[in-house]
């Protein structure tokens, strides 16, 4: 009986391995040089699915490695089903005036992209369908929209609107940009949101059946609920929003932080 | 009073006339003697068939059916100007256009309503080389010919039987047949978005074939192997943008191997199929 557990156990592992571990193609490794190197760059990636992994670096050149998972598409022979090895896509990367772009075609499957380049980056990512976008030590402005998947940036510096429906926003700051709002928001993901113990900013909390933690002490804003009413052909629409507004180490730029079903921490960066 | 209504009438009589539909119907036949032992047929074609055969050594020959039709006279004149066909011919082969060779009908007045359907019936010498499209309402249909076939269609099918060799086999809204009365000793690259391809071969003819797919099935009768085929990695530069392009397709060889084909649809089945 044991015995007839542990196997079926067993095949249920190996099935879902299976399902999980989707074969890999071979890396393939692309440099890019900059039309103007030591300047700052714009990184704009938007795949349907992707993993993407943005790291900063003291360097004046980009470099792309670049894997796609291999189909599971089957051919019908004689003797049965067999599986195709390799996938079949096309991914094209576009550099122009230090503005780099990268897009794929229909047919690829999912994408994992580590992007190596100069710390000072502007950048635009995206990805929908099972995917994960990950920053690191990238000094600029940033807009991150994951539909299915976390958003994780740590070392950061300047400022971050970030988007995810269904998972976390864990973004880490070594420093925020005073002149630049910010936003995370979610539906049913966590809100994490890190920032040096010396840095001052004024954050719009809004959790509706989450709970809010800070490693701050804060200063509580008196609000009045906003009204937004807005007038168009289809009628008129008025919209009534209610944050908590709270200030850290004496206020600073505003940082939007807004979930439907998640918690939201602020955290004193290294903690 | 009554002479200015005469008058009007007389006048909306006119446009009217002016206004109405006009078409006309006429066949005839071309015949071009060729001495190469490997002729040239070229024909694009927009509205229409298009059907290649294998006929007598040293003649094209072409039976041109054409429907002219225009919403009016005026334009039916005009499409006279746009919509004609452009026949340039030597001893190494025939190329018929409809519109003009280097395409500038597109760009002229565009003759909105005008069309003209062309069905071309064609014999060709043993040999000939064949490179025939068309575009909307028609089918492309090449049969028993040895040279080597391109063939591209738009919004219709292309069936190329008993053939030796292909070049370039081409539809977007329409499904690909072809069939090889010999082993095929050539590359080839077939294609399709939204329509099927088979491909007929004898039994122990081998491929190496490219795949790019997306949705659709696929079938073989014949024996394969899977196989992975290095990406390819292209560099280009336009006007100082710089372009670095990955491909991959998925490889598979059929029996031992052969020439590559290069096979890719969107929306539609693949077989492979014995004689």
């Amino acid at each position: 009986m044991n015995t007839r557990y542990f196997g079926m156990a067993f095949s249920l592992v190996l099935m879902l391995s299976g399902m999980q571990a989707s074969a890999q193609g071979e890396p393939q490794i692309i440099n890019i040089p900059l039309s103007n190197p030591g300047e700052p760059i714009t990184l704009d990636i938007s795949i349907l699915s992707a993993r993407i992994e943005v790291i900063g670096e003291d360097r004046e050149d980009a470099e792309f490695t670049v894997t796609v998972e291999m189909g599971n598409r089957k051919i019908i022979t004689p003797s049965g089903a067999q599986e195709l090895t390799g996938g079949s896509y096309s991914l094209e990367v576009d550099e122009d005036d230090n503005h780099i772009s990268v897009d794929t075609d229909w047919r690829a499957n999912k994408v994992n992209i580590v992007a190596r380049i100069p710390r000072r980056a502007d950048l635009e990512l995206s990805t929908t369908i099972d995917g994960e976008i990950l920053v690191s030590n990238v000094t600029g402005n940033m807009e991150l929209e994951n539909t299915n998947g976390p958003i994780t940036a740590t070392n950061i510096s300047g400022s971050v609107i970030a988007e995810a429906v269904n998972d976390t926003i864990d973004v880490s700051f070594t420093s925020i940009d005073a002149s630049n709002a910010m936003s995370l928001n979610s539906i049913n993901g966590d809100l994490i949101f890190g920032l040096p113990a010396n840095a001052g900013a004024q954050f719009h909390l809004d959790s509706s059946r989450g709970e809010i933690f800070s490693d701050f002490e804060v200063e509580v804003q008196t609000t009045k609920p906003v009204i937004e009413r807005r007038d168009d052909r289809g009628g008129v629409e008025v919209r009534l929003e209610s944050a908590i507004v709270v200030n850290v180490n004496g206020g600073g730029p505003v940082v939007q932080l807004k979930t439907l079903n998640g918690d939201i921490q602020i955290r004193k960066t290294g903690n | 009073m009554n002479t200015r209504i005469v008058c009007l009438g007389f006048f909306a009589l006119m446009s009217s006339a002016n206004a109405a539909p006009v078409s006309e119907t006429r066949t005839w036949t071309e015949s071009f003697p060729v001495t190469s032992e490997a002729p040239q047929l070229t024909i694009k074609n927009i509205w229409g068939n298009v059907n290649v055969r294998p006929g007598s050594p040293g003649t094209i020959s072409v039976v041109i059916d054409e429907k002219r039709s225009a919403p009016s006279q005026a334009l039916f004149e005009r499409s006279l100007e746009t919509f004609r066909l452009d026949i340039e011919t030597d001893v190494d082969g025939v190329a018929i256009y409809v519109g003009d060779h280097d395409g500038t009908w597109e760009r002229r007045d565009p003759c909105r309503g005008c069309r003209v359907d062309y069905q071309f019936e064609v014999t060709v010498p043993p040999g000939t080389q064949l490179d025939v499209s068309t575009v909307n309402d028609g089918r492309i249909d090449v049969s028993g010919i040895s040279g080597m076939v391109s063939a591209s269609n738009v919004n219709g099918p292309i069936s190329v039987s008993e053939i030796g060799n292909c070049n370039d086999l081409d539809s977007v809204n329409g499904a690909v047949d072809v069939s090889f009365s010999t082993a095929p000793g050539q590359d080839c690259s077939i294609g399709t978005i939204n329509g099927d391809i088979a491909i007929s071969m004898p039994d122990g003819s081998g491929l190496d074939v490219a795949l790019d797919l997306f949705n659709g099935r696929m079938t073989t009768e014949f024996e394969v192997d899977s196989y992975a085929l290095p990406a390819q990695v292209e560099q280009s530069n336009d006007n100082g943008r710089l372009r670095y392009k990955i491909q991959q397709s998925a490889g598979l060889r059929i029996e031992n191997g052969g020439p590559t084909f290069s096979i890719s649809s969107l929306n539609g089945d693949i077989r492979f199929q014995k004689n």
